[in-house]
């Protein structure tokens, strides 16, 4: 499969140095192993060495994964992690040809996993009441050609939303990451089908205490809280030992189903 | 598939609430202990010390609850609304209470007594309560967790849930976790986001978790795209994915190839007679509906066992389980009308066996996957350094190992033999908490014991083709990369593609 150009592709300079870049014909990229052109990379397969204009380094042109694009996105603002969002996908039934409410777009990492989970006919609305972001997420999907059909952006605040071309029991799953998720937990009631699903991503405590006890009021049932810790491990090689914890980083998820 | 390029097709239908049918794959919950199994008439289940019939369950959605009855027979039960909490007598901590174990007053007679009576759990409890010389004393907080300990063992709820990786992961992980190499469920999520599972996508896998991974697979490619089970010994073990309940349609795009002709496959001497010389083997694989360790197993189950169906001693039931979840089409034996018929059968699927590990082997061969997951109790290194060579490049590969160690040689290994990005290796540690007002607390810090992933992504080797664009003096710099060529050429001289 030859790269194409106006997709987004990963330029991958090191383990810790990823891109998203989209692909022009006089598009540049400019990084410490030198200049790329992006004419260089149009029409060459994934996966093989890139040279500079100089030949003197090479990097890597990959195909978009969910991992890749939480890590090339990692500069921006963002506490949810890989391992956060693979967490998520699986609590939420995150299948093929599902329907998902996702609140707030932010980054845009977690819609990019749901995303390719609901593959090939599913749907995630996604909620973003911070108009910059959401024209900068919206703008960057546009060159995500295998899965842009199945994402609705929307620029609305989700907790004063009437959600009216929305028929009752037709939502699989909703998936919160929000600051004030207990403020709109009601009226997913409704939406949500016979055994929905509600995943919140909390990075405190007591928004915990707070959510789990709108659930209750609001007749949800089987609620879990689950606390994910990720350790990541690097190896020495000439030492052949490995080295120790890297980076250890924390985040709470709740989990519930509606009520029959 | 390239995913969504296309308009998107019609919009799936929606089945409304599904009712629970005859021979449907479903899962029972008490509190937090699953157990999966196939619904079927007049046929007795056991399950957290009782028995009973699931012929009440058909014509029911999922989430219904039941309570037992006696007869065995399970009566639907409405979710009663909580009483609302009148005043009730409590103490303020527990400074009087002695746990000289004599504060209930009814013997365990009496309450057997209760229980053939016939009365319902709900009752028992009470007369629990009052019979209680304590039960005023004690603080709310106590009083509520006595009650919840009291009904927890008097009153059976069971409630009927879908299968789906989440429950069954769940379920592994908690009662057999031997048989996945203690693969907690919050590391499957990791290898399946990691692994970018998705419909559409042409995946191999290997792995011995009884067929866990390999159903989480299917459930995330929704019966798109297609997957290749490489299996060591005589067939693979699908315990676990029976109890997705797929439909057959999924069948389609799953296929499988034995392990040990890997080798001859990726040296491009493998041939088809290679398949046929072992009628012994293939005879075990249809008889027991997947390798001898499943029969080990089932002579360990006791009553108790999880996924009471496909794992059965009953060579009836087994049939009955090949027939839905091996070959869609196959009758099975049991109508069978001779021992003629029988061979031919026997044949027939042989060599239907036989025909689908030729056309994995050819969609091996291509050696262009989108992807390989290994989960097994093997050391992971041989397996990734063969194994790899299958994938195209720019695709994650994902390994689970029980241990840290063999990872840490894989690794090494991995950056010896080249192509790979990427590469890290991690591991979750998965804490739940217990949210009551007041009462808010962890409750179980679950870690080392889920295991452990080492994840990256392949790129093109350096000396498979030397890239052709390389201007002359650059090719000099890259000389010592590219100097395998010809040895490599000599070995594998079908290869070079």
């Amino acid at each position: 499969m030859r790269i194409k150009e106006n997709h987004s592709v990963i330029v991958y300079v090191d383990d810790y140095n990823m891109e998203l870049v989209k692909l022009k014909n006089e598009g540049i990229i400019t990084n410490r192993k030198g200049i790329f052109l992006h004419k260089d990379i149009i029409g060459k397969e994934y996966g093989h060495k890139i040279y500079d204009t100089l030949y003197r380094n090479y990097i890597y042109v990959l195909k978009k994964s969910p991992e890749l694009i939480a890590s090339s996105l990692k500069r921006q603002t963002q506490i949810l992690y890989e391992h956060d969002i693979s967490f998520i996908c699986l609590l939420a039934n995150a299948l093929p040809n599902k329907t998902i409410i996702e609140a707030g777009t932010g980054t845009g990492c977690l819609t990019y996993a749901l995303a390719s989970s609901v593959l090939p006919y599913g749907t995630i609305h996604t909620f973003e009441f911070n108009q910059e972001r959401y024209l900068q997420v919206k703008k960057q999907y546009e060159s995500f050609y295998n899965i842009k059909n199945n994402i609705i952006f929307y620029h609305k605040d989700i907790i004063n939303y009437d959600f009216k071309e929305f028929k009752e029991g037709t939502i699989d799953s909703v998936v919160l990451d929000m600051p004030n998720p207990w403020l709109c937990i009601k009226k997913f009631h409704n939406l949500l089908k016979e055994r929905g699903i509600i995943v919140i991503f909390l990075p405190c405590i007591e928004q915990v205490y707070k959510i789990v006890d709108a659930l209750e009021e609001n007749n949800f049932c089987e609620i879990i809280t689950y606390e994910l810790i990720n350790k990541s491990w690097s190896v020495i090689q000439n030492k052949k030992r490995e080295n120790g914890k890297m980076e250890v980083s924390q985040s709470v998820h709740t989990s519930t189903r509606k009520n029959n | 598939m390239e995913g969504s390029g296309e308009q998107p097709g019609p919009q799936p239908q929606h089945p409304g609430n599904h009712r629970i049918r005859d021979g449907d794959f479903v899962v029972l919950k008490r509190e937090d202990v699953f157990k999966a199994v196939q619904v079927q008439r007049r046929k007795k289940v056991t399950f957290e010390k009782q028995w009973f019939y699931l012929d009440n369950v058909i014509g029911h959605g999922y989430g219904t609850t039941f309570e037992v009855t006696s007869g065995g027979s399970l009566q639907p039960k409405k979710k009663r609304e909580e009483p609302t909490a009148e005043t009730k007598e409590a103490g303020t901590d527990n400074r009087n209470i002695v746990d000289d174990g004599k504060s209930q007053k009814l013997t365990q007679d009496d309450i057997k007594a209760l229980k053939d009576k016939g009365i319902k759990g709900e009752e028992i409890v009470q007369q629990l309560i009052e019979n209680s010389t304590t039960f005023r004393d004690k603080t709310e907080f106590a009083q509520d967790k006595y009650i919840k300990k009291k009904k927890k063992k008097y009153e059976a709820i069971i409630t009927v849930v879908k299968p789906s990786t989440r429950i069954l992961s769940i379920m592994y992980y908690a009662r057999e976790p031997g048989k996945i190499n203690h693969m907690r469920y919050d590391t499957l999520a990791q290898m399946l986001t990691l692994g970018n599972i998705r419909a559409g996508n042409k995946m191999i896998v290997m792995e011995t978790c009884a067929g866990l991974v390999l159903g989480a697979m299917m459930e995330r490619m929704g019966g798109f795209g297609s997957i290749i089970q490489l299996y060591p010994g005589g067939g693979p073990v699908r315990a676990a994915t029976a109890c997705f309940g797929f439909p057959k349609s999924f069948l389609n795009g799953l296929y499988e190839f034995p392990l040990n002709k890997v080798d001859s496959l990726l040296h491009g001497t493998f041939s088809a007679e290679m398949l046929s010389s072992e009628p012994k083997d293939s005879a075990l694989v249809e008889e027991s509906n997947g390798t001898l360790e499943e029969k080990q197993a089932s002579e360990q189950e006791n009553e108790d066992s999880m996924a009471e169906a496909p794992e059965s001693n009953h060579p009836e039931d087994q049939e009955t389980m090949e027939t839905i979840f091996q070959d869609p089409e196959h009758k099975g034996p049991k109508e069978r009308g001779s021992k003629k018929d029988y061979i031919q059968e026997k044949q027939r699927r042989q060599e239907e066996q036989r025909k689908r590990h030729l056309e994995a082997a050819a969609l091996l061969s291509e050696r262009n996957a989108d992807g390989l997951i290994v989960a097994s109790r093997f050391h992971p290194t041989p397996l990734l350094l063969s194994l790899l060579d299958f994938v195209a490049p720019s695709r994650p590969f994902v390994v689970y190992c029980q241990y840290k160690e063999p990872l840490l040689e894989c690794y090494t290994k991995l950056r010896e033999r080249g192509g790979i990005i990427n590469l890290r290796l991690s591991e979750t540690w998965l804490r739940n908490y217990q949210v009551l007002p007041d009462r808010s607390h962890p409750k179980l810090l679950m870690s080392g014991g889920g295991g452990y992933l080492l994840s990256g992504f392949t790129v093109a080797m350096d000396n498979l083709k030397a890239d052709t664009r390389l201007k002359s003096n650059a090719s000099t710099l890259e000389s010592q990369e590219t100097e395998e060529p010809a040895a490599k050429k000599r070995k594998c001289p079908e290869s070079d593609s």
